[in-house]
């Protein structure tokens, strides 16, 4: 990234850093007082659960001011917000590229994993993927996607012996998925 | 001379088919995990720590060593044949690898750094089979107070060494980090800390999702939103041959015994890692080189010194990880993981809880050297085919080992989910210029800092006194106080100056 985004970046990233260092530091202090391991007001502050969070919110936060007035000193403004730079975005192919990747791997993720068996899911995945990116000829993408998940499921889920997601597939003719 | 015969013993039981087949196996894949830019040995660790997890201690430790030696040799093949360094490590090797390539030289070059990746893996392994013992009983003085402030200076110099950008980001990175350690059920009290009644969160934030997250999916991301087809450079007609390799190496003996002796110390050191010891190598071989005119445009020393130091840098990076619990570099972070997860704690009670220890991975050590010497000339050509495979067959793959490796140790969909998310905000941050090393290390440390932070001060009552009073203490204190003040605008400028000067000097 060119420098004045990336400070633009910096203070967007530093001021969303900092609401968070904030939230950790006041959740932190609440752990002081719960009543629950019997801390009560007053006594040992360095016992309690809520030490370690603080400092280290605390000192998150420090940072991220520093990091928000470091990208002010070096030009950078919230105008990466404004709509015009949104929209730009769409036409950058390697966005819309990133975007497609994200929605597969999500898809593949929370999805297919848990609700198809592994093979099935993984052999979808490849395809799905491979036919976005125009990786190789149609009948070359078929033939990488079922072996490769062909041979996953048979190291990890009969070799290796892993239960994995979704369960395996009974069918006669592929052993092992 | 007893601890002597003792290693020796352990190397003969080392020496038999299964543990040489495993090793060569592992490290061969380390090569090629090494060799694709986008991969890089913290992943491959991390993915074979999941995957390994069923099998015999030693036999998981002999694997992860393999593919993690293998790798730092492997991160040279590419640098030399596309001019992108497989692992950051190589990043030096670029400057002199690639125009050898060019001029016809690929497989001397790639000669001649299997010869320095072999030289200073001996030399790592020589700091390990001394230095560790060593500091294993000074360790034994260590009590809360230094394993806090230490953890904490790792963090730092972590944070300060990996940012690409200003260091502030490694240091955002490293607390960053350090906050995710702290979800979960802590240590003294059982609290649930940010678990907003998730059951999956309860026993934490598991370290090799997120460091795959963290590590693997931006790649996947970055390479797939963006493809360049490879082309490898081919061997020429002015190739030496491997005596001639030999012979070129040993006109260079010294620079080998040097930059072997900075990989291994700046190993040594908490949180640095490989990239930092193989640009000191290069910077000290330039300044020391009479053929100073050669380098960036395909000096042999510019080859050789940056892949001995890289490699030096696995033996010493196993000195803190080992001795302290704290890890030399973020390979040995998760080593550091896998070797907890088979019931090793590294650190002060290593060598009463487990005798003999770190011999026994100083020898794998050893043989993972004598394999990169063997396999390193055999793989360079395979690795080549490998690297022309389109990016968009490749990486799905990537992905789906990826997922596999995050959900194979406890076989949880929810640590697959967490993967993924960690994916996705290291992909922002990695745009953004921050890099996952400092994260990690922090996740992975959380727990050591917490625990000695709170138990110190039970000790002292609630005084922060003796952080500043106990020696070792103010040592890691003051260096930590450095460590920031070091990276003010003043002293960077300062420090720019010197390594712009000796750059410009090189092209």
């Amino acid at each position: 990234m060119k420098k004045e985004p990336l400070r633009s970046a910096d203070l967007l990233t530093g001021i969303i850093f900092s609401v968070l260092g904030v939230y950790v530091c006041f959740k932190s202090i609440g752990m002081f007082y719960v009543e629950n391991i019997r801390m009560q007001e007053g006594a040992a502050w360095y016992n309690s659960p809520g030490l370690f969070p603080l400092v280290i919110g605390a000192g998150f936060t420090l940072l991220s001011v520093l990091l928000i007035l470091n990208s002010i000193k070096e030009k950078g403004s919230l105008g990466i917000l404004r709509w015009s730079r949104i929209k730009g975005l769409f036409k950058d192919n390697r966005f819309i590229r990133g975007v497609l990747v994200v929605l597969i791997l999500g898809f593949y993720v929370f999805f297919l994993l848990d609700r198809f068996p592994f093979f099935m899911s993984t052999f979808i995945f490849l395809i799905t993927c491979m036919s976005v990116f125009k990786a190789e000829k149609w009948y070359k993408i078929i033939i990488y996607s079922f072996v490769f998940a062909w041979m996953i499921t048979y190291i990890f889920g009969t070799v290796v012996k892993i239960p994995m997601p979704g369960g395996m597939l009974r069918v006669f003719f592929l052993p092992g998925v | 001379m007893s601890s002597l015969f003792t290693f020796f013993i352990i190397l003969k039981g080392f020496l038999n088919f299964n543990v040489l087949f495993t090793m060569a196996l592992a490290t061969a894949i380390g090569m090629i995990v090494g060799a694709m830019p986008g991969l890089t040995a913290t992943l491959a660790i991390g993915l074979l720590t999941g995957l390994t997890f069923g099998l015999e201690k030693w036999a998981a430790f002999n694997i992860l060593v393999g593919v993690y030696v293998g790798a730092m040799f492997g991160g040279s093949l590419s640098a030399i044949l596309l001019n992108i360094p497989g692992t950051g490590s190589a990043s030096a090797t670029v400057l002199d690898g690639y125009p050898l390539s060019r001029q016809g030289k690929a497989y001397t070059a790639i000669g001649l750094s299997r010869i320095g990746a072999f030289f200073g893996t001996l030399v790592g392994f020589l700091f390990l089979v001394t230095i560790a013992p060593w500091m294993i009983r000074a360790v034994l003085n260590f009590t809360s107070f230094e394993l806090a402030t230490l953890a904490l200076f790792a963090i730092l110099v972590a944070g300060t060494v990996s940012s690409p950008d200003l260091p502030i980001k490694g240091w955002i990175g490293g607390l960053f980090g350090l906050l995710l350690s702290s979800i979960g059920e802590e240590a003294i009290w059982s609290y649930d800390r940010f678990t907003y009644g998730i059951m999956g969160l309860t026993t934490g934030i598991p370290l090799i999702p997120a460091l795959i997250g963290f590590f693997g999916i931006p790649q996947i991301i970055k390479i797939l939103s963006n493809p360049r087809r490879f082309k490898p450079q081919r061997g020429g007609e002015e190739e030496v041959g491997i005596i001639g390799q030999f012979k070129l190496s040993f006109k260079y003996l010294l620079t080998i015994i040097r930059s072997g002796v900075i990989g291994a110390a700046v190993g040594s050191i908490p949180g640095i890692g490989g990239k930092v010891a193989a640009w000191l190598a290069y910077e000290a071989a330039y300044k020391s080189s009479r053929e100073k005119e050669k380098f960036g445009k395909g000096a042999y020393e510019g080859v050789i010194a940056p892949e001995t130091a890289n490699n030096a840098c696995c033996g010493g990076a196993l000195i803190p990880t080992l001795t302290l619990g704290i890890p030399g570099d973020p390979p040995t972070a998760v080593f550091l993981a896998a070797l907890m997860l088979h019931g090793v704690t590294p650190g002060p009670l290593l060598n009463i809880e487990h005798p003999d220890f770190i011999f026994q991975m100083a020898a794998l050590v050893l043989i993972a050297s004598f394999m990169v010497f063997i396999l390193g000339i055999a793989i360079a050509r395979p690795v080549s085919k490998i690297l022309e495979i389109p990016p968009a067959v490749f990486m799905p793959m990537v992905a789906v080992i990826c997922i596999v490796g995050g959900y194979a140790l406890h076989t949880r969909v929810f640590d697959v989910f967490l993967l993924f998310i960690f994916g996705i905000i290291g992909y922002f941050l990695t745009e953004m210029r921050y890099h996952p090393a400092p994260i990690v290390l922090g996740l992975l440390l959380g727990h050591i800092l917490d625990t000695n932070l709170r138990r110190a001060l039970m000790t002292s009552n609630g005084s922060i006194l003796p952080f500043f009073t106990r020696p070792i203490c103010l040592v890691f204190v003051l260096a930590s106080i450095y460590m920031v003040i070091s990276q003010t605008s003043f002293w960077r400028r300062i420090w720019k100056k010197e390594r712009k000067k000796t750059i410009s000097k090189i092209e």
